[in-house]
């Protein structure tokens, strides 16, 4: 099967520090993929790059064989890779309706279907009794939820998750991964960043491992996770 | 979309029916002034308090609802002023192409300096309006072969009564309002303030912000040329103090005391301020601080200006701000349940 996403030799630097050095790898259609690695190990920085956020310094990006290395953050999205941030991003002066709508209409929806999503996203998501509601008056996991939600108002080709199981109430941390559990069943693909290892092990069958801006470990979960050097760099002895 | 305001204190529904109700009930009562016994004198004064909320309007297109902070309405106003009076001194052009030309002309440099500067975030653009003010005013005051300089350029009349231009002034910032109230009820509206709230945000989920930031510096360059073309066909002089930063600065005290990102504010500021001021003008020059201590104080107490602080209070009051008080109790409730 031919790559939905195929990364290659992605490198970036800030200055004198090489944040990401030569990462490759390869997404297939409908796969859902743990990204993992320590703080500073790159894997927020290739997430911004893949999501046009940051312009590699090398490398190549291809989404169902389009380069889109380089291309704006905008173009990216509407090509259909589109981008969770680990920091929450809502608009905070804008109602819960009004943010997605704003997602759905830049998607490319007429108002009529974008409404209609957004109220089937509320109700998968169980916070469309806040509907109405400005995003700076839910709660931090309700913005989460409503991020997350953003970026499905139509459907992508990948979604690019950053940490969306962190500082999240537990019930919502279930209703998010029943939902990408769901999804990916139908077909969606997902990268997930992520620090939680139980909800990895539990929804990502592989999963890459970055290290110092490079690529650790990449393969079946159960089996990375069992690699000495990954154990070494990331998990820590107590994983041994 | 009904306008609504967030638990910051500022308003963020610009599509208020009740805020464009409140507009046009000003406007109404302005309309019955002159019939009333208005005389020419503060006929005049209102004229350039609506010739001012036009600017602030625009402004507030700009920096309210976009979040991009420029210093130029007054620049582009003189811009606009000046195509008109040059149209007329050297090629016999008449005011309403003028007027139409000087619009047009300040929408392209808009475009052009937006292209230029957009790209760039935080306080460039600020420095660059800024920047392009002065040096257009500098132009003007310095060709004089061409402009006059200080003397001006002189421009017919558009009408022959002030009560005429009253109720076109009116009648144009009435279309300013319906326009803006129209604009940001489109999609364009929403990404409008998306890019206000959180400018990578709505990149990332697909909103051309470059694009519309351009798009919105022109509509508000275009429509302050127009302001100021107009305004220079009831002055009829056109000179370097249309553009001078004071009105700049005028025009954003405008908008933050009566509040900004708001519809009804820029006009409730433009009244306020300019009528304020005439009836401080008997304290001599000490009026000209009365205003910018205004502003520092709205800024610190009640940054969401008169229309936002209204807002507020109306909204709250009829228990429209549901959101901060449910939803903790919800999420508690989740948890309890789960």
């Amino acid at each position: 099967m031919s790559a939905l996403v195929a990364v290659r030799a992605l490198t970036k630097r800030f200055g004198s520090i090489v944040a990401v050095d030569g990462v490759s790898f390869d997404i297939a259609p409908g796969e859902l993929v743990g990204f993992l690695g320590p703080n500073g190990s790159g894997k927020t920085t290739v997430l911004n790059m893949m999501s046009g956020l940051l312009r590699p310094d090398a490398g190549r990006i291809a989404l169902a064989g389009t380069d889109v290395g380089g291309m704006s953050a905008d173009r990216v999205a509407r090509a259909g890779m589109i981008r969770m941030f680990q920091l929450t991003r809502v608009y905070p002066q804008m109602t819960v309706l009004e943010n997605l709508l704003t997602a759905g209409f830049a998607l490319g929806l007429d108002r009529r279907a974008a409404t209609d999503r957004a109220d089937e996203l509320l109700s998968d998501l169980k916070i469309h009794a806040y509907r109405e509601a400005f995003a700076s008056d839910l709660s931090g996991g309700q913005q989460k939820l409503l991020e997350f939600a953003c970026c499905f108002m139509r459907a992508p080709k990948i979604a690019l998750l950053d940490e969306p199981f962190a500082a999240i109430h537990p019930t919502m941390r279930r209703v998010l991964a029943e939902y990408v559990r769901r999804t990916n069943a139908a077909g969606q693909a997902y990268v997930i960043v992520s620090h939680d290892m139980p909800i990895v092990v539990d929804l990502c069958p592989r999963v890459i491992c970055l290290a110092a801006g490079a690529v650790l470990a990449d393969g079946p979960t159960a089996q990375v996770l069992r690699e000495p050097a990954v154990i070494e760099s990331y998990l820590g002895p107590s994983h041994a | 979309m009904a306008g609504r305001v967030s638990s910051l204190g500022r308003p963020a529904g610009p599509t208020s029916l009740a805020q464009l109700g409140i507009a046009f009930a000003l406007l109404a009562v302005l309309a019955v002034l002159p019939p009333l016994g208005l005389g020419i004198y503060w006929q005049g004064v209102v004229i350039t308090s609506l010739y001012l909320a036009m600017l602030a309007l625009n402004w507030n297109l700009l920096s309210g609802y976009t979040g991009l902070f420029s210093l130029a309405p007054a620049g582009f106003a003189m811009l606009g002023a000046y195509v008109t009076a040059l149209l007329w001194t050297y090629a016999g052009v008449g005011p309403l192409f003028g007027i139409a030309a000087g619009a047009l002309f300040s929408a392209l440099v808009g475009l052009i300096v937006g292209v230029l500067t957009l790209r760039l975030a935080g306080p460039y653009l600020a420095l660059t309006t800024l920047a392009l003010a002065e040096i257009l005013r500098v132009i003007a005051l310095n060709s004089f072969d061409i402009t006059r300089g200080e003397i001006g350029l002189e421009v017919p009349a558009l009408f022959a009564h002030q009560t005429t231009y009253y109720y076109v002034f009116m009648a144009v910032v009435a279309a300013m309002l319906l326009g803006l109230h129209w604009l940001l009820g489109r999609p364009c509206g929403l990404y409008l303030r998306a890019i206000r709230n959180d400018e990578t945000g709505a990149r990332a989920r697909g909103v051309r912000t470059v694009f519309w930031k351009v798009f919105a510096f022109t509509v508000s360059s275009g429509l302050s040329g127009f302001a100021g073309a107009l305004f220079a066909h009831y002055v009829i002089i056109v000179s370097p103090s249309i553009g001078h930063l004071l009105v700049t600065g005028l025009v954003i005290s405008m908008v933050v005391i009566g509040g900004m990102g708001t519809v009804v504010g820029p006009l409730i500021g433009a009244l306020l301020v300019n009528g304020g001021s005439e009836y401080l003008r008997a304290a001599g020059d000490y009026h000209h601080i009365v205003f910018p201590i205004l502003v520092i104080l709205f800024a610190r107490f009640c940054r969401e200006g008169i229309a936002g602080r209204v807002a507020v209070l109306f909204h709250a009051r009829r228990g429209r701000i549901r959101g901060r008080r449910e939803a903790p109790l919800a999420e508690a409730r989740e948890a309890a349940a789960s």
